[in-house]
């Protein structure tokens, strides 16, 4: 019962980063050049600066309960995986673990990137941190939708 | 602004060393302990299977994360006329390139089973 609690809890964090992960990303590529009143060019305008630290904080507190649950997935839902052979979604889980993992290599380059805007080199690296970290949340949040409904795992 | 300087430096250092260690950690097994979920104990180094599923991810993460932050906590210190030549795009290109890198590893491994 409480793996489930947390399952969901970590499930929640994984929603406000990539609510907030998204909505930087959109903010740096998709930047409007004149306020307007749509929802969708609202949802363009936001101050971006202003979420690198929620966004580094929520990373890590969204991973930390992953790798807590990990260890209950890797004696319950694994197994049952790997004896039905299932070595697509297997894997997937597997690029899943690397990808949150090769994510921590970038949260100091990314906090720092964002902090510091006239760093040489700052705005290309800034960008493309955060097209990564964008990648590797929205990555790690389908495929774990994915694992989870497989066959009614949780 | 040489504290900042430093932090920049340490950030790119370690964005380029981690995911270089967490590959090779990966691939020959580097793992700092060993996670032994069935029975809840931690064992140091890679260790093989006591009773039931082991797991290498948290020593891998920590070999990586330990080695990166040696080296660019010393590269922080260097005088600036040679860190200020790091450049910027090394702190997405190389973990860009770790994440390839892993895919490929993965698609290998699982995928053509």
């Amino acid at each position: 019962m409480e793996w489930i609690a947390l399952l969901i809890v970590h499930g929640l964090l994984a929603v406000a980063l990539l609510g907030a992960i998204t909505h930087q990303a959109v903010a740096v590529f998709w930047p409007v050049k004149a306020h307007a009143g749509t929802f969708v060019t609202k949802f363009r305008a936001v101050p971006s600066t202003s979420y690198v630290t929620a966004i580094v904080v929520l990373y890590l507190l969204t991973m930390a309960l992953g790798a807590v649950i990990y260890t209950h997935y890797t004696i319950s839902s694994r197994i049952a995986i790997i004896q039905l052979q299932l070595w697509k979604p297997y894997g997937l889980f597997e690029i899943k673990e690397h990808f949150a993992a090769l994510g921590l290599a970038v949260l100091p380059a990314y906090w720092y990137f964002w902090r510091v805007p006239n760093a040489p080199g700052a705005t290309s690296a800034r960008g493309m941190l955060t097209a990564i970290l964008t990648f590797i949340v929205w990555w790690n949040f389908l495929i774990g939708h994915i694992i989870n409904n497989l066959r009614g795992f949780a | 602004m040489t504290a900042t300087r430093q932090f920049g430096t340490f950030a790119i250092v370690f964005a380029i060393v981690y995911p270089i260690v967490y590959i090779a950690a990966t691939e020959v097994n580097l793992a700092a302990f060993t996670y032994h979920s069935a029975l809840g104990q931690f064992t140091a180094g890679p260790t093989k299977s006591i009773n039931g599923p082991v797991m290498y991810w948290f020593g891998w993460m920590t070999t990586s994360a330990v080695a990166a932050a040696v080296v660019a906590g010393i590269a922080a210190y260097l005088p600036a006329s040679l860190t200020q030549k790091l450049p910027a795009a090394m702190a997405w290109l190389v973990p860009g390139a770790a994440m390839v890198v892993a895919v490929g590893l993965m698609i290998n491994m699982y995928f053509f089973r």
